[in-house]
């Protein structure tokens, strides 16, 4: 049973950043916007209790808490109604995203102060909070769509924040578009939902498909649902928009373009795994352009410069390989895996961002170098969060990837589990390329780094913290079972998604793990031997051979694009615009025009503009009609 | 009886506004279309109260020798396009324009349309619903030929041309099926008359009926007056014309031209949806090359009111519900839109996108406006524009999901061309030393965006009135067929 006081706590974990956002909105603005971003954290704090302790007095979520508010509209006999509901899945999502959202808020009003629009970026990022959401407590598809499309205009908003350098505006569209190329296909999918089970609600749905299986119909569906996850989650082909959306500011990359938001199309395929489970075929596509995204941009971020580019090719490369474990039907592990990398992500980001700041605005890592002594704390929690990404035990990154790993390789699919170790070898390296270059060495920088201020640095301690200790909750079976520990989000998750529960032997699994950790260790030598000790950057010019460069020009993507799409869109419709329309049509009709018109000057005397004379024109005509039919 | 008030009333006070001062015209308009809202209002009431409320009807005999009637009435369905153009008149009035010295002249016309327009959508009589489909035309051409821009002459002729072409194909149709056995004008006579016909007479009453509200719509490739005429127009015409005569072309052809030669409707409507799907492209792509601001909200509504043709030939449930949400919308936020575009092009003196730039650092909250404006325009969630479109889109799908999908292209582009126009006047680098907009416009925006995040939450509000009767009126013919 469900008291109407959850069914409260549970709005109210909406309403929080709502409120905040309006409250911010509608309060006239002060003039060091301390105010706004006092208003905003504690709105997301708010939410965040809230959630915590839903949570605990519910019991994990185990009994899904619903409520609904009023039917929103219905097409037909398909009603879509305003409804929320909190289970296992959403439950976990709620707490990433109140719990770091509220840690970036925090942080972003030290980051932010000063900037003249600080208000209006509180008043965005509660919005974002609120729509991102509604996104995993929406009870039906399209309530899910609101949030969906909602996050994608704050984003929008958020990564043309600096809205009078027109690059990065352009990069706000950029985002914005690309994401409805997917969103097409995430609506195409819904309405086919919609046609053949007569219902978008989750509790409605999934009966029917484990009642009445058709792999054809869930291969349909699961292909369309993906197509709307890869524009979100920046999966191949339309992931070039992330790397394009660091023209936010910093704290946005670490809160939508890291942490949340770009993990909803795993939320989504997580939440429709009865779907997936019926069409291998979906999931094996999945499971390859996860992979190939992996890979991709891992050796893209090897090739850059731009500290916060590393990090957003490497959240692409992380989500890839959340989409592989997916596509292996391990939903269970991509949903750890986007636990902790929303912590070790955010905590990088929001790293990057005090180093940004530190340095005045400094991006490019061949001006840094030497910042450990400068920047203590943000050094440490940053090692950290390498140490987590690169996935070194005990740190949290370890299990994820460890899970991910071991859930592809029991699927012997030996190529799959080969490319994934490669992308985690390469994550290792670059990652530790980008901690080199930018803490040791010698300082390739002219002015005085400092380090951040506590408000900033408080966040990041909690963030390392959390890239410690979360991996714990996915403990695999060999670490785990001896003391009777292992798995608990699995164990937590049992059946809100389906998953797969790998149990290698013993042996073999050590051997994974030892493979594993050697070639990072090696990585990280690599590494460190190449890049921990350049005094100048002088050597650091862009790569010149072949191969690299066009891995620093992410394999000329979005010229390809350019050229392919955009230029041939803009021909055509300039060729439809000039030669059909203006040719066709317009012309055509002046040519009537101007025959009508020297007709005109006859029949001009009869319209004066007098209105009887056109009531006898008509009065006319209609004889005329009426004359033909009577003789006929 | 309220009905004829709600008619009449316009029509009269058209002629009663020419003698008021100049100086109070515009209060005492603005005045008189409080009185709209209240008989509107009185007019939903009773229709909640009870569908066949007495006061929604009026008959009675009005040329004896040819079997005409004085036969209106409201259902929910026409209710829906009532509200809007109440909604719309004190807000298409309230529109100042210093250039405009008579402006008693200017309102005159404008009610007398808004009276015309009142009876296209509830007159259940051939023969009274041509005569106000015409009567709408005359003051919208006074008013773009007297008011509009330099080129308002020839483009107005143009205009002219293609509205009365259209307009003389359906008299022809109307007389034949009225002559081909129907014993008066009523719309049940004519039903039935023009069921009764052979195919190929059917076919070519449909095709005189099609081709007056498709041009009207307008649908390529009848659109040819539509954005020379949308550009050169003054605002209130354009505003007329996009928010509320295109919608007349719609309705007919949910009540006139599809129940009334329903063999032709069978063997035209596969191609017609596929023409007009080609219609929402076209629009889409040619809207893509468009530099004046007026001229592209003019592509973009003609994508959308596409859309709503395709839908509506559907001829389901599902598809009438989602265009008449949308009609109704498309009006709220095509008004606005159109508010917008001349409020930059007043503030700046210029209408090109290319010429402007970085306007949201002169007017933070006409670009917060304005950008939720659009985002309405484009079909965003929770704002009115969305509800309609998904029906439309899914009604689609369910005759079939290629269109669906070719039709649900326009919303990607949709993005593409508003965004990109967004981005050049708007954002980078100050360009224009002009301030923030006067507080009478921020009001008139914010009724507008209101309006939008109100029926994008709450479009049920609509919908109450109009499920039952779009029920009820499709039942009707399935079980003629």
């Amino acid at each position: 049973m469900v008291s109407t006081s959850m069914e409260a706590a549970l709005l109210l974990i909406l309403l929080f950043p709502l409120l905040g956002s309006i409250l911010n909105s509608v309060l006239p603005k002060t003039s060091d916007g301390a105010r706004s971003g006092n208003i905003a954290s504690i709105s997301v704090l708010l939410s965040f209790i809230t959630a915590i302790v839903l949570f605990i007095t519910h019991g994990g979520f185990k009994q899904p808490v619903e409520v609904l508010l009023f039917e929103w509209f219905h097409i037909g006999n398909l009603s879509i109604p305003m409804q929320f509901n909190l289970d296992a899945l959403s439950g976990l999502f709620v707490l990433i995203i109140t719990g770091i959202g509220f840690l970036i808020h925090w942080y972003s009003k030290g980051y932010m102060a000063g900037d003249a629009g600080i208000n209006r970026f509180f008043i965005y990022l509660n919005l974002f909070i609120f729509f991102m959401l509604m996104l995993v407590m929406a009870s039906n598809y399209v309530l899910m769509f609101v949030g969906w499309e909602g996050v994608g205009l704050c984003s929008y908003l958020l990564i043309g924040f600096w809205y009078q350098k027109e690059a990065y505006s352009k990069a706000a569209n950029k985002a914005f578009i690309m994401n409805r190329i997917g969103d097409l296909g995430f609506l195409l999918g819904v309405m086919l939902m919609g046609k053949y089970f007569g219902s978008l609600n989750f509790t409605e749905i999934f009966p029917l498909i484990t009642d009445s299986p058709n792999e054809d119909l869930m291969t349909a569906i699961g292909l369309l649902l993906f197509i709307g996850a890869t524009g979100k989650s920046a999966q191949l082909p339309l992931f070039t928009w992330l790397p394009d959306a660091m023209a936010g500011p910093t704290p946005v990359s670490a809160l939508i373009h890291a942490a949340t938001m770009v993990t909803a199309g795993i939320y989504l395929i997580a939440r429709s795994s009865l779907i997936y489970i019926q069409a291998p075929v979906a999931l094996d596509i999945i499971l390859y352009t996860g992979l190939a995204t992996a890979l991709i941009a891992a050796v893209i971020a090897v090739y850059q410069f731009d500290i916060k580019k590393v990090l957003a090719y490497s959240t692409v490369s992380q989500l890839g390989l959340m989409f592989a474990a997916l596509g292996a039907g391990g939903f269970n592990a991509a949903v750890f895996h986007v636990l902790t990398h929303a912590a070790f992500k955010a905590l990088l980001f929001l790293g990057a961002g005090s180093v940004i700041h530190g340095l005045e605005g400094e991006q490019d890592l061949r001006k840094m170098g030497g910042l450990k002594k400068a920047m203590p704390a943000t050094y440490a929690t940053f090692l950290i969060g390498t140490l987590a990404i690169s996935g070194i035990p005990p740190f949290a990154g370890f299990f994820s990837k460890d899970q991910i790993l071991m859930t592809l390789f029991g699927k012997t699919e030996y190529l799959s589990f080969g490319i994934a170790l490669l992308v985690s070898v390469l994550t290792a390296f670059y990652m530790f390329r980008l901690l080199f270059l930018c803490f040791f060495g010698k300082s390739r920088n002219e002015g005085h780094a400092h380090e951040s201020p506590s408000n900033m640095t408080a966040p990041l301690v909690i963030l390392a913290g959390l890239s410690i200790v979360l991996g714990f909750i996915g403990l695999p079976h060999l670490f785990g079972h001896p003391i009777g520990v292992d798995h608990l989000l699995d164990v937590y998750l049992a059946g809100t998604i389906q998953m797969v529960s790998p149990h290698l032997p013993v042996s073999q699994e050590l051997l994974l793990m030892g493979v594993t950790l050697t070639l990072v260790a090696l990585m990280i030598y690599l590494a460190y031997r190449k890049y921990a000790n350049i005094a100048e950057d002088k050597n650091m010019v862009a790569p010149v051979d072949l191969p690299q460069r066009i891995a620093f020009h992410k394999f000329y993507l979005d010229e390809v694009y350019d050229a392919v799409v955009t230029r041939n869109l803009n021909m055509f419709s300039g060729f439809v615009n000039k030669w059909i329309d203006e040719g066709v049509f317009s012309n055509s009709l002046s040519f009537t025009g101007r025959s009508v018109r020297e007709l005109g000057l006859v029949a001009r005397k009869l319209q004066t503009g007098n209105v009887g004379s056109y009531f006898f024109a008509m009065v006319i005509a209609m004889c005329v009609i009426l004359v033909y039919f009577i003789i006929q | 009886m309220l009905t004829n008030v709600l008619i009449l009333f316009p029509l009269l006070f058209a002629m009663l506004v020419r003698v008021v001062p100049n100086k109070i015209v515009w209060s005492v308009s603005l005045g008189a279309s409080l009185f709209q809202i209240f008989i509107t209002s009185l007019l939903v009431y009773n229709f909640v109260d009870s569908a066949d409320h007495p006061s929604l009807t009026s008959k009675f005999l009005w040329i004896e020798s040819i079997g005409a009637y004085w036969n209106v009435a409201l259902d929910g369905m026409s209710l829906i396009m009532v509200g809007l153009v109440t909604l719309l008149l004190p807000l298409v009035l309230v529109v100042r324009k210093n250039a405009i010295s008579e402006t008693h002249n200017l309102h005159s016309l404008i009610w007398w349309m808004t009276g015309a327009m009142y009876g296209v959508f509830a007159a259940e009589d051939g023969l009274l619903f041509y005569t106000f489909w015409e009567f709408s035309l005359i003051p919208i051409y006074f008013i773009c030929l007297k008011w509009g821009d330099a080129d308002r002459v020839k483009v107005t002729l143009k205009f002219f041309l293609y509205t009365l072409a259209g307009s003389l194909t359906m008299l022809a149709s109307l007389i034949y099926v009225y002559l081909n056995g129907s014993s008066d004008w009523s719309i049940d006579a004519l039903y039935q008359a023009g069921a009764g016909l052979n195919p190929i007479e059917q076919q070519w009453v449909f095709i005189g009926f099609f081709l007056a509200f498709a041009i009207k719509i307008p649908i390529v490739p009848f659109h040819g007056w539509q954005p020379d005429t949308y550009q050169s127009s003054p605002l209130q015409g354009t505003l007329l014309l996009s928010t509320l005569m295109g919608k007349m072309g719609l309705w007919g052809l949910i009540k006139w031209l599809i129940p009334m030669t329903p063999l032709a409707f069978h063997m035209f409507q596969n191609g017609i949806i596929i023409l007009c799907v080609i219609s929402v492209l076209y629009a889409s792509i040619v809207a893509l090359q468009q530099n004046e601001i007026k001229r592209l909200i003019a592509w973009a509504s003609m994508a959308h009111v596409s859309l709503m043709a395709a839908s509506i030939f559907v001829w389901q449930k599902e598809g009438l519900e989602g265009s008449l949400l949308q009609m109704f919308n498309h009006g709220v936020i095509t008004l606005a839109l159109f508010y917008c575009a001349s409020i930059i092009t007043n503030k700046s003196g210029l209408s090109k996108i290319s010429e402007l730039g970085g306007l949201r650092n002169n007017m933070p909250s006409f670009s917060g406006f304005f950008l939720w404006i659009l985002m309405a325009s484009i079909a965003l969630p929770f704002t009115s524009g969305f509800p309609g479109e998904f029906s439309m889109l899914y009604a689609l799908y369910q005759y079939q999901p290629i269109l669906a999908a070719l039709a649900g292209l326009g919303t990607i582009l949709g993005a593409v061309y508003m965004l990109r126009a967004y981005h050049q006047m708007m954002h980078g680098d100050s360009k224009f030393t002009f301030h923030d907009i006067h507080q009478n416009n921020k009001a008139l925006l914010a009724v507008g965006s209101g309006l939008i995040l109100l029926f994008g939450i709450f479009p049920n509000l609509l919908g109450i009135l109009s499920d039952e009767t779009i029920v009820q009126y499709l039942s009707q013919f399935s079980s003629n067929q």
